[in-house]
């Protein structure tokens, strides 16, 4: 019988109820090689050892079942993953026939691992440690000048609230007094017109200007009357000291107007 | 002239070799018997009620309030939880167990144990994809703990840690990375990858000062610092602390994983198959090198 090469085109379709490719269970290209069921095979012994498999198993079936493993294609060592084909050395050791320079990561997977860690863990130990360490030394300094500050604020704290008992004594004794001024103003408006009146009115203002002007020219004329007492308590205090002539030279007493000034009107 | 009642139960007593609930019967009318009505004709209304909306089932979605904000959209968090994506949660073990398990032959203390160890007696799980980061120890039973091991776990409080060193045995305290805990729980599965070991990585920040603190016998502290600690709080619990160096175990008790090291025995970069029973080393210098870092 002519020797015969099998190909298998695979299409990578969706298996039921998969999302995925299904190019890792099927690959898209595939070299079947003469299997025990294959009826292709030369050798009558090998026909007669596939007679004697009466377990009516499918092939596959059977070889899960007892282990078995054939070896990865070309095309299948290309197509399946690395991990895939790791778990299959994994599982069934060297009969798999996996290279065990797949086991390690490639190149480009340890780069890609270097990578990742230099950013995932940039410190090393002793540099975590020392950021640890830093950090509780800022946490305990910031918590001691805190406690620090509230101890001098807490010193201060009875002089601050005799400040504010003050401040508010303050504005209460000046709210008061307002008040009080209001009212006796009132009294004094009501005593010149004779009846009481609103201070927002017109008339209390007008009253109240009369009543101004009264008390400046009363003041004015108080102020005048004032100075002229005091002028004349100098010219008498003058006059008394004048007759003295024969006084000591210790005579502590700032130059005194002549006489001659004590004739006239007082200055005005 | 006695009642009915009374007949019955004197005839009872009688009759009856032993009067006990299995004899004895309610009365007649005691109890309603009422059926259940199925299918469409049975039971009138199924469980609706008469009429109305509840009868043609015209339900509002669950946790409708009628058009003000419901509660469980009221509030869009909860202070109580933040940050719980960046803790650890670690599963308990008390020190009773621990012995138990020792005493029932279901851990095995001649040789050291870790999180490998104790999830081989098969009486936990762990799950790092759920943020589990190993075991801790509790206080629970350090009274009568009498073991003399060589434990390695992940949490420990300083009474656990006493209780340990006090018959002579020592403890460590080691964090184990989500992908390396992955591997030290169910090494079977992980060496059926048929991948290198990794390397063990460093805690995160957060818990740096914890695994190299002496007091709490971190797996990154000094050893000599680690030592004085013992003696301390051998001192402070008022303890004899036994001698290493005289016991029969002291290989045991003194073996120690290396930070970067997964299992005893065992270093990164090495391919271990358990289907041929070899274990394959790298000879690539750069990969030597990377697994040696």
């Amino acid at each position: 019988m002519l020797k015969m090469s099998l190909y298998r085109v695979i299409e990578a379709g969706y298996r039921r109820g998969g999302r995925r490719l299904s190019t890792h269970i099927a690959p898209l290209f595939q070299e079947t090689t003469p299997t025990q069921q294959e009826t292709f095979s030369e050798n009558e012994e090998d026909i007669i050892e596939q007679k004697r498999n009466k377990s009516r198993l499918k092939q596959w079936h059977f070889a899960k079942y007892h282990s078995q493993i054939q070896e990865l294609t070309d095309d299948e060592e290309q197509v399946l993953s690395l991990r895939f084909q790791r778990k299959l050395y994994g599982s069934y050791g060297a009969i798999s026939g996996i290279s065990s320079a797949k086991l390690w990561p490639s190149k480009e997977e340890l780069a890609t691992e270097k990578e990742r860690e230099s950013i995932t863990y940039p410190h090393t130990v002793q540099e975590m440690i020392n950021i640890a360490k830093e950090q509780k030394k800022q946490e305990e300094k910031l918590l001691k000048e805190r406690q620090e500050d509230l101890v001098r604020k807490v010193a201060k704290l009875k002089e601050w609230k005799m400040e504010v008992n003050k401040r508010v004594a303050k504005q209460e004794k000046e709210a008061q007094e307002a008040k009080e001024k209001k009212e006796r103003l009132i009294e004094e408006v009501r005593s010149i017109l004779g009846y009481r009146i609103d201070p927002k009115d017109e008339r209390f203002k007008e009253a109240l200007l009369k009543k101004e002007m009264e008390d400046k020219k009363a003041s004015k004329a108080a102020k005048k009357l004032a100075r002229q007492q005091r002028l004349i308590e100098r010219l008498t205090e003058a006059s008394a000291e004048v007759p003295s002539a024969g006084r000591s030279s210790t005579d502590d007493e700032p130059n005194r107007d002549p006489p001659s000034n004590t004739s006239g009107s007082p200055e005005v | 002239m006695t009642s009915s009642g009374t007949e019955k139960a004197l005839s009872l007593l009688r009759r009856l070799p032993r009067v006990s609930i299995g004899n004895l019967g309610p009365n007649p009318g005691a109890h309603n018997e009422k059926r259940r009505g199925r299918g469409i004709y049975g039971g009138k209304t199924h469980g609706a009620g008469s009429g109305g909306s509840g009868q043609r089932q015209n339900f509002m979605r669950v946790g409708y309030e009628t058009g003000n904000t419901p509660f469980y959209l009221r509030f869009s968090y909860q202070t109580y939880y933040k940050g719980h994506h960046l803790k650890l949660s670690y599963t308990p073990l008390c020190m009773g167990k621990l012995q138990m398990m020792i005493d029932t032959n279901r851990l095995r203390c001649d040789v050291p144990v870790d999180v490998t160890q104790l999830m081989a007696t098969g009486l936990f799980s762990i799950s790092p994809q759920q943020k589990e980061g190993g075991f801790m120890l509790e206080n629970e039973g350090i009274d009568h703990f009498k073991a003399t091991i060589n434990i390695e776990v992940q949490w420990a409080n300083e009474a656990v840690i006493a209780s340990v060193e006090r018959n002579g045995g020592f403890i460590t305290t080691a964090y184990f990375d989500p992908l390396s805990l992955t591997a030290a729980i169910k090494p079977v599965e992980f060496f059926g990858r048929g991948i290198a070991i990794p390397r063990r990585m460093l805690p995160p920040q957060h818990l740096i000062d914890y695994y190299s603190d002496p007091k709490n016998r971190g797996y990154l502290a000094d050893p000599a610092e680690v030592a004085r600690e013992r003696f301390l709080l051998a001192q402070k619990y008022g303890y004899e602390l036994p001698d290493v160096n005289a016991s029969p175990n002291k290989d045991i008790l003194l073996e120690r994983k290396d930070p970067r090291q997964i299992f005893f025995g065992l270093e990164p970069g090495w391919v271990v198959n358990l289907k041929d029973k070899v274990i394959l080393k790298p000879t690539d210098p750069e990969l030597k090198e990377h697994f040696a870092s």
